[in-house]
């Protein structure tokens, strides 16, 4: 018996790779999901977050690097990190000729599980149990996504990966599986959720990484990482000058354009100190206000300036 | 780890619940219905008359679906489509899980990719083992009818012999062994380029194109017959031409270079498809 020494991660991915002929998809990706946390794996189409996902479930054999889950290397542990995961990738898929519970019982029975009970229960979970004898190919997006959900949870597994699971769906229908997934979050499972969406990651994750292609721009407490709740849109005119003279005060951690606007990351307290300290120096401040879309904000301006020096090295 | 036998009755549920199978059973009732519906139709005209059959004519039909021969027509006939209906299944079997996407979905519930293959194509074998009994039974059925139809005759003395029941067990083996290696390829073209249209348009293609391919090689000469033993199509219809009622008479090496055959091309089938699965990536390519 190999003893696993679970540490303070749920997940822990080192330097991983994966090439496609001559397109590095993921590359030297390295990040850590703390446990209980629920993770927003972030990045624009294309970035690498399925690829990376696939890898952490032996779906894509990775070219390099190491994915531990639960302290088991996914190489030479794979079964015993898949009985303790439950994911979606893609889309979720199920046979379209089979009914929901059908479908489930088939995950059930593959996963070794064979009570029924276990299968009705998760239809009520998600809110299918009416549908539940309907063939999954008449399902809507938002069925299927639901499904989708009562799938991962067969087996009741410490960790959840959900890769996009609001694609496809309509404001109403995002939101029911947002809702969805944090009363799961509430359960103390650890819930790694891939979006290029941040405003509803926003709102339910602890922790993210937000990726580019291929490679990590950023990853922390998701506090740490957009300045929660610290964050300033200044409106004023000259910004770049402005830029200049907030980036050299001590009060302000992080300055930096956005759009029009100037954006700081600083205590709110301080304010009223940048206002005056912009009007000394003969600015004209018409806004001052406190930045709630400010992971969008982040998000843009990491992956943006990825994608310039991309450009830059491209010439 | 979730027992070979919960995995294989998975594999076998999902198989009968898909319509696509039964489309494909009815299909080879349809097409079997139809030859000996039209075969005993002519052989009930009258004879000799205006538009019917010469009296040659009649006895030459009435030997071949009548027993004892009868038997033996029927199970070519028969094995012959179901044989085209299990390639399709097959194809289906594992193409499908890539289209519907449904593959990860089993891996990721623990299945092991080997695993994975090996129940799906155990669950196929075990069912072309299925339909090769059940087209002895339509076989030996469609004959006995046709006897009765046409005249009133059970012909219980041609199949009621210890010789002609054990000659029906050979043919059901050799007619099973025909159908898995078949339906072996389609598997493994199907999952290599995970689709179902290549599965089935390769190995039909291979199936049907390669007799008629083989039997011009065939006629080259002794270096055209022993190129043509090197594809699987002439091994299975060398083995299949013992169900004949005038079987060739093979000797020693005869048998040896179809043993052979089949067992290479099973062995390749089956290790193909493991080696190129365990590396293959999982997940579409997307935008
Ligand atoms: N099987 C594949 N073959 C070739 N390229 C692929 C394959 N899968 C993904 N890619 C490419 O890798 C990149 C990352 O894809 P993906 O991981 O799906 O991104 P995301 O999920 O972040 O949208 C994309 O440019 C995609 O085209
Ligand atoms: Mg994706």
């Amino acid at each position: 018996m190999t003893v696993v020494v679970e540490g303070e991660f749920a997940v822990r991915i080192e330097d991983l790779t994966k090439r496609f002929g001559s397109f590095t998809a993921v590359d030297s990706m390295s990040f850590s999901v703390p446990h209980g946390s629920v993770f927003g794996f972030l990045g624009p189409n294309g970035a690498g977050k399925t690829t990376t996902i696939g890898m952490m479930l032996g779906l894509v054999p990775p070219d390099g690097g190491t994915v531990e889950i639960f302290g088991y290397d996914i190489r030479r542990a794979l079964s015993q990190v898949l009985t303790r995961t439950g994911a979606i990738v893609e889309q979720p898929a199920f046979y379209p000729y089979l009914s929901g519970r059908k479908n489930l019982e088939i995950v059930a029975a593959l996963r070794g599980i064979a009570d029924r009970d276990a299968v009705d229960s998760l239809l009520d979970t998600v809110g299918l149990t009416e549908r539940a004898d309907a063939n999954f190919g008449g399902y809507s997006m938002g069925m299927k996504q639901r499904l989708g959900l009562a799938s991962v949870l067969v087996g009741d597994p410490r960790l959840l990966i959900l890769d996009e699971p609001t694609s496809g769906l309509d404001p109403a229908g995002q939101r029911e599986i947002q809702n969805l997934i944090q009363n799961l979050a509430k359960t103390g499972r650890t819930v790694l959720l891939s979006s290029h969406q941040l405003n509803e990651v926003q709102e339910i994750c602890s922790h993210v990484a937000i990726i580019d292609r291929g490679k990590l721009a950023v990853t922390g407490p998701i506090s740490d990482v957009i300045g929660e709740g610290r964050a300033l849109e200044i409106g004023v005119d000259r910004p770049t000058e402005a830029l200049e003279l907030l980036r050299s005060r001590l009060d302000v951690e992080e300055a930096r354009m956005d759009g029009a606007s100037v954006v700081v990351v600083s205590d709110p307290e301080h304010a009223a100190a940048i206002n005056r300290a912009l009007v000394e120096a003969g600015f004209e401040v018409h806004l001052i206000r406190p930045r709630a879309d400010m992971l969008e904000a982040r998000f843009l301006e990491l992956t943006s300036h990825a994608r310039e020096e991309a450009t830059d090295d491209a010439v | 780890m979730t027992p070979f036998s919960t995995l294989v009755r998975v594999d076998r549920s999902r198989i009968l619940r898909r319509p696509m199978t039964w489309i494909l059973g009815i299909i080879v009732g349809g097409m079997t219905g139809l030859i000996y519906m039209s075969l005993a139709l002519v052989l009930l005209l009258p004879e000799d008359t205006e538009g019917g059959l010469s009296a040659q004519e009649s006895a030459d039909i009435r030997e071949l679906v009548i027993f004892p021969d009868g038997f033996s027509f029927g199970m070519s006939a028969i094995g012959g489509f179901a044989t085209i209906a299990m390639i399709i299944l097959a194809a289906g079997v594992f193409g499908s899980e890539f289209s519907w996407g449904t593959v990860r979905t089993s891996l990721m519930a623990g299945v092991s990719r080997d695993r994975f293959y090996a129940s799906k194509v155990t669950t196929l074998v075990a069912i072309a083992g299925l339909v090769a009994i059940i087209a002895a039974v339509l076989a030996f059925g469609a004959t006995l009818t046709v006897g009765l139809v046409v005249d009133q005759d059970l012909y219980a003395d041609e199949w009621l012999t210890g010789g002609f029941i054990l000659d029906a067990l050979l043919m059901i083996v050799r007619t099973f062994i025909a159908m898995a290696v078949w339906t072996l390829i389609a598997a493994t073209v199907a999952l290599v380029t995970h689709s179902l249209a290549a599965g089935v348009g390769v190995t039909l293609g291979a199936y049907i194109g390669g007799d008629i391919v083989f039997s011009l090689l065939r006629a080259a000469g002794d270096i055209g017959r022993w190129a043509a033993r090197l594809f699987p199509n002439e091994a299975v219809n060398a083995l299949l031409s013992m169900n004949n009622t005038d079987p060739p008479s093979y000797v020693a090496t005869d048998y040896l270079w179809i043993t052979a055959n089949l067992l290479f091309y099973t062995a390749a089938a089956i290790a193909i498809a493991i080696i190129s699965f365990r590396r293959m990536d999982i997940i579409a390519a997307s935008g």
